[in-house]
C-alpha cells in the first residue's frame, strides 16, 4: 500500500505535466475557435441551429470512442499529407487527444457564448448603435463584457470536462493522469486508480477556482484577483511544459504495450534491458489492441509484444490454423516482405484465448472441450473481455462448435474473473498465460478442433529500427526465455488482491534480469 | 432655395411587416427650433426619430440633415454628431455614469483631459452630484438614469438633440428644472431639438412648435399659442385642452375649501 501510494508520487510530475498541457491546449484551442463562432452563430440564425446542433452531437458520443476514431482519421490524413507535401502528421499521442478534446471544448463554450450573446437586451445593442460605434466596436466594448460572465461559465465547464476527458488519452499513447487509472485497472491497483481520479479532479477542482477568480476580478473591475488567476494559470501551464520539452531533445527508443498486466510486465522487461543498455526510453502505455499495431508499422512505437494468433487474423487476415511452428515462420516472413517489421522471436510462452470455467461447475456439466460444450452452451452466460466478442478468434470457435451461449456479456478482464465466482458468467474468455487459471482453479477447455490458432509472445520491431542493431542484440537474449508458469507467475503477483506488486517487480520476477 | 432645413423629412414612410408606423410625413425644421412630438402610444413618434439618424431606414421618402439626404451618409459618423436620448435610456450596465457619458467623445477621439472636464460640466448640468461619477447604472434610482441619458446625448456637442420621452421618470419639481435647463441650453448652443413627450403641458411650455401624431401621421403641427386656440381636428382639440382642463379643475378644487 504504501509502496503503491510512492509509486504513484513519483510518476505524478511526467503524468500531471502532460495533462495539464494537453488539457491546457486544448481548452485554448477550443476558446479560440469557439468565441469567434459563437459571434457568429448569434448574429445568424440560420448557422445557429446547425452548428449547436453538431455541438451537442459530439458531445454525445463517448469520451473514449472520440479519441480513438482520431487515431484512424489522423493515420488517413497523414498518408494524404505525406504523398502531397512529404510530411507526416503524428497519429499517436498529442495530436488525436488534442483534436478530440478541442471538439469536447467546444460545446460549453459555443453555447453559452450565443447564449451570452442572445440575452443581451436589445434596448442596449441599440443604444450602442445610436452613440456611434461600430459593429466591432459593439461588440468589443458591449456585447463582449456583456456575455462575458455567461461565456466565462462556458469556459469552466469545458475547462473540467477536458481535464476529465484527458484522462481518456491513454489508449490513444498519450500520457496522462489517465495512465494510473487505465493500469490500475488492469492490474487491479485502487490506489493507483483512486490516486488518478483525486489528481485529476483536484486539478479541474483547482483551474475552476482560478478560472472563477478571474471572472470575479473582471466582473468587479479589481484588477488583482484577475491578474493573480490569469498569471497563476500561466505560470502552472508553463511550468508544465518544461519537462516534456527538455524530454523532447533526446530520441528515445518507444516502447508500447496494451492495455493488460502481461503487457505492462513484459513492456517493463524491454524498457529495463534498453536502460541497461545506457538507451532513453519512453513507454507508451495501454494502447488499444487495434492501434498498437499500426503505432509500430507508422514507427510511432519502435518495439511491444503481441500475439502470434492475433497477427495472423487480424492483421494478415488468415482464416486457416496451421500448426504452431509453421504459423510463426509464415508470420514472420509475411511481417519482413509486407510491412518492414521484425518478428524477433518467441519469448517462450503462449497467450492463448481460451474459453475457461470453474472446475465445480464443468465437473457437475460434464464438460471438459468446447465439443462437451456445444450442447450445455444454451443454459450459460459467456462472459467475453472487452474485444473478444468482436474477434474473429471468437466467430472461429462459435463456428466450429456451433456454440449459443443464452447470454454473451462484455468484462474489463479483471472483472470477467469475478464474474465466474458472483455467477455472472459460467464460462469466460480466458488467456492461457494467465495466473488466475491457477488460482482460481479454473478449466481451460480443450479445442479438439483446432478452431483457435496458436499465441506464441513475440517481440515486434519497426521498420525504422529494423537494422537497429543496439535494441536488437538488447532484445535477443529474452527469446525462448520465459516458460509460461513463470509468466502465470509474475501476472499472477500483479493481478492477485493480497500482496500485489508493480509490473516492474512482477518483470524482476522473471528471471531474465535487466543485465545484458 | 432658400437656406436648406436642420431636418427635412420627405414625404417620410416606415412599415414594419406591411403595417405602416409612420405614413408620409412631411416635416421641415428649421435650425435652432425646439420641436415637440406628441400623439398617442404608437403612433409612430419613435420611428420618427429613429429614421433621423438612421437607427430604423425609411422604406419611402427621405430625410436630409443640413440638406444632405442621411441614406447616403456614413452611419456612424451621423449618429455621432446627433445626440440621442433613448425611451427606455438604454445606458450601459457594465459602464460607470463617467463612462457611459464619455463614450461619444470617446470614440471620436477627445483627448482624455478633455472627455473628464466635459462629463463633470454635464454632471453639473444635469443637477446631478459629482461623486456619481464612478456609479454603474443600476445603483441610480429611474430619474437619475434619465439624467444621466440626456448628459450622454449631449456629450460630444451635437447641434441635433433627439429626446425621446427624456423626462419620464422624474418627479414634476426635477422634470421642470432639468425641462428648462434643456430649453435653457438649446438656446445658448443653439441646437435643433425634437423632442417626444406625452405631456401637453411640457410640450407647450418648453416647445416652439408642436407635431401632433396619430397612426403614423402629423395630424396638427402649429405653434403651442395656435393650438390652444382650437384645431379642426376633435382630438387635436381635445389633447391640446388638456393642461386648461387641468388647471381650471385644480382651480375649483381650490376654490371648493
Ligand atoms: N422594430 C419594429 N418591428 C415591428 N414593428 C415595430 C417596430 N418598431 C415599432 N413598431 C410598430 O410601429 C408602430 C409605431 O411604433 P413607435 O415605437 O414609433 O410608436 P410610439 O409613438 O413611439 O409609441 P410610444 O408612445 O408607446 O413609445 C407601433 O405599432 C409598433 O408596434
Ligand atoms: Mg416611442
Amino acid at each position: 500500500m504504501e509502496g503503491q501510494v510512492a509509486a504513484a508520487w513519483a510518476l505524478l510530475p511526467d503524468y500531471l505535466a502532460q495533462h495539464v498541457l494537453l488539457s491546457a491546449a486544448a481548452l485554448a484551442l477550443g476558446v479560440a475557435i469557439s468565441l469567434p463562432l459563437s459571434v457568429l452563430a448569434a448574429r445568424n440564425t440560420v448557422v445557429r441551429w446547425p452548428l449547436v446542433t453538431l455541438a451537442g452531437m459530439v458531445q454525445t458520443i463517448p469520451g473514449l470512442a472520440l479519441l480513438a476514431l482520431f487515431y484512424p482519421l489522423l493515420l488517413a490524413l497523414s498518408a494524404v499529407t505525406e504523398g502531397a507535401f512529404g510530411f507526416k502528421l503524428q497519429a499517436l499521442g498529442f495530436l488525436p487527444a488534442l483534436l478530440a478534446l478541442t471538439l469536447y471544448a467546444m460545446l460549453p463554450i459555443l453555447r453559452n457564448g450565443v447564449a451570452g450573446l442572445t440575452g443581451i437586451d436589445p434596448a442596449v445593442r441599440e443604444a450602442a448603435d445610436g452613440v456611434g460605434m461600430t459593429p466591432a466596436q459593439r461588440l468589443l466594448r458591449v456585447e463582449a463584457p456583456l456575455a462575458a460572465p455567461v461565456v466565462m461559465a462556458g469556459v469552466r465547464t469545458a475547462a473540467v470536462w477536458t481535464i476529465g476527458a484527458a484522462t481518456l488519452s491513454t489508449p490513444v499513447g498519450q500520457t496522462s493522469l489517465g495512465n494510473y487509472i487505465f493500469s490500475g485497472l488492469q492490474t487491479e491497483n485502487w490506489v493507483f486508480v483512486l490516486f488518478g481520479c483525486a489528481a485529476a479532479g483536484g486539478l479541474a477542482l483547482i483551474v475552476d477556482q482560478l478560472l472563477g477568480l478571474i471572472e470575479w476580478g473582471a466582473g468587479r473591475r479589481r484588477l488583482l484577483p484577475a491578474a493573480a488567476g490569469l498569471a497563476l494559470l500561466g505560470l502552472g501551464t508553463a511550468a508544465a511544459a518544461v519537462p516534456p520539452l527538455l524530454a523532447a531533445t533526446a530520441p528515445a527508443y518507444v516502447v508500447g504495450a496494451k492495455n493488460f498486466s502481461e503487457q505492462y510486465i513484459l513492456a517493463e522487461l524491454i524498457s529495463g534491458r534498453l536502460t541497461a543498455q545506457g538507451a532513453d526510453v519512453a513507454r507508451r502505455d495501454g494502447l488499444g489492441s487495434a492501434i498498437v499495431f499500426r503505432a509500430l508499422e507508422a514507427g510511432e512505437i519502435d518495439v511491444y509484444v503481441d500475439y502470434s494468433g492475433t497477427l495472423w487474423t487480424n492483421v494478415i487476415g488468415r482464416k486457416d490454423n496451421p500448426p504452431r511452428a509453421q504459423l510463426l515462420a509464415e508470420l514472420t516472413r509475411w511481417m519482413k516482405d509486407e510491412k518492414g517489421v521484425v518478428v524477433l522471436g518467441s519469448l517462450g510462452f503462449e497467450n492463448a484465448y481460451a474459453l475457461a470455467m470453474e472446475r465445480k461447475l464443468a465437473n457437475s456439466l460434464g464438460v471438459a472441450s468446447l465439443d462437451d460444450l456445444t450442447a450445455r452452451a444454451p443454459r450459460l452466460t459467456l462472459g467475453g473481455d472487452l474485444e473478444f466478442l468482436s474477434r474473429p478468434e471468437w466467430a472461429a470457435i462459435e463456428g466450429a462448435y456451433g456454440l449459443r451461449f443464452a447470454r454473451e456479456k462484455s468484462f474489463n478482464p479483471t472483472f470477467m474473473y469475478r464474474a465466474l465466482s458472483s455467477g455472472d458468467a459460467d464460462v469466460i474468455s480466458a488467456f492461457s498465460s494467465d495466473g488466475r487459471i491457477a488460482a482460481q482453479d479454473l478449466v481451460v477447455l480443450a479445442d479438439p478442433r483446432g478452431a483457435v490458432p496458436s499465441y506464441d509472445a513475440v517481440i515486434l520491431i519497426s521498420p525504422r529500427r529494423a537494422k537497429d542493431r543496439r535494441l536488437i542484440e538488447a532484445l535477443t537474449p529474452l527469446i525462448g526465455a520465459i516458460p509460461v508458469e513463470r509468466m502465470r507467475e509474475a501476472n499472477y503477483a500483479v493481478d492477485r488482491d493480497e500482496g500485489k506488486v508493480s509490473p516492474a517487480e512482477a518483470a524482476r520476477m522473471l528471471g531474465v534480469g535487466s543485465k545484458p | 432655395m432658400a437656406d436648406p432645413s436642420a431636418i427635412d423629412f420627405d414625404t417620410v414612410s416606415k412599415a414594419y411587416a406591411g403595417r405602416a408606423a409612420v405614413d408620409g410625413v412631411s416635416l421641415a425644421i428649421p435650425a435652432g427650433q425646439f420641436v415637440a412630438v406628441v400623439g398617442a402610444s404608437g403612433s409612430g413618434k419613435t420611428t420618427l426619430l429613429k429614421m433621423v439618424n438612421r437607427l430604423a431606414e425609411p422604406s419611402q421618402g427621405g430625410v436630409r440633415i443640413e440638406g444632405q439626404d442621411v441614406a447616403a451618409q456614413d452611419a456612424v459618423q451621423l449618429r455621432r454628431r446627433i445626440g440621442y436620448v433613448f425611451q427606455g435610456v438604454g445606458l450601459f450596465p457594465h459602464m460607470t455614469v463617467a463612462e457611459n457619458i464619455a463614450i461619444t467623445p470617446r470614440l471620436l477621439g477627445w483627448v482624455k483631459a478633455d472627455i473628464a472636464a466635459r462629463v463633470d460640466e454635464l454632471l453639473d448640468l444635469v443637477a446631478l452630484p459629482r461623486t456619481y461619477a464612478e456609479r454603474f447604472p443600476d445603483q441610480l434610482s429611474g430619474g437619475e438614469r434619465q439624467r444621466v441619458g440626456v448628459a450622454r446625448a449631449l456629450a460630444a456637442r451635437p447641434s441635433i438633440l433627439l429626446m425621446d420621452e427624456p423626462f419620464g421618470a422624474l418627479d414634476p419639481i426635477t422634470r421642470e428644472a432639468l425641462g428648462q435647463a434643456t430649453r435653457a441650453l438649446h438656446d445658448q448652443l443653439g441646437l435643433t431639438t425634437l423632442m417626444v413627450t406625452h405631456d401637453v403641458q411640457e410640450a407647450v411650455l418648453l416647445a416652439d412648435r408642436i407635431v401632433v401624431m396619430a397612426n403614423g401621421k402629423v395630424l396638427a403641427d402649429d405653434t403651442p399659442r395656435a393650438l390652444l386656440a382650437g384645431h379642426s381636428d376633435p382630438d387635436v382639440a381635445a389633447l391640446m385642452a388638456t393642461p386648461a382642463r387641468q388647471a381650471r379643475a385644480i382651480a375649483a378644487l381650490m376654490e371648493a375649501r
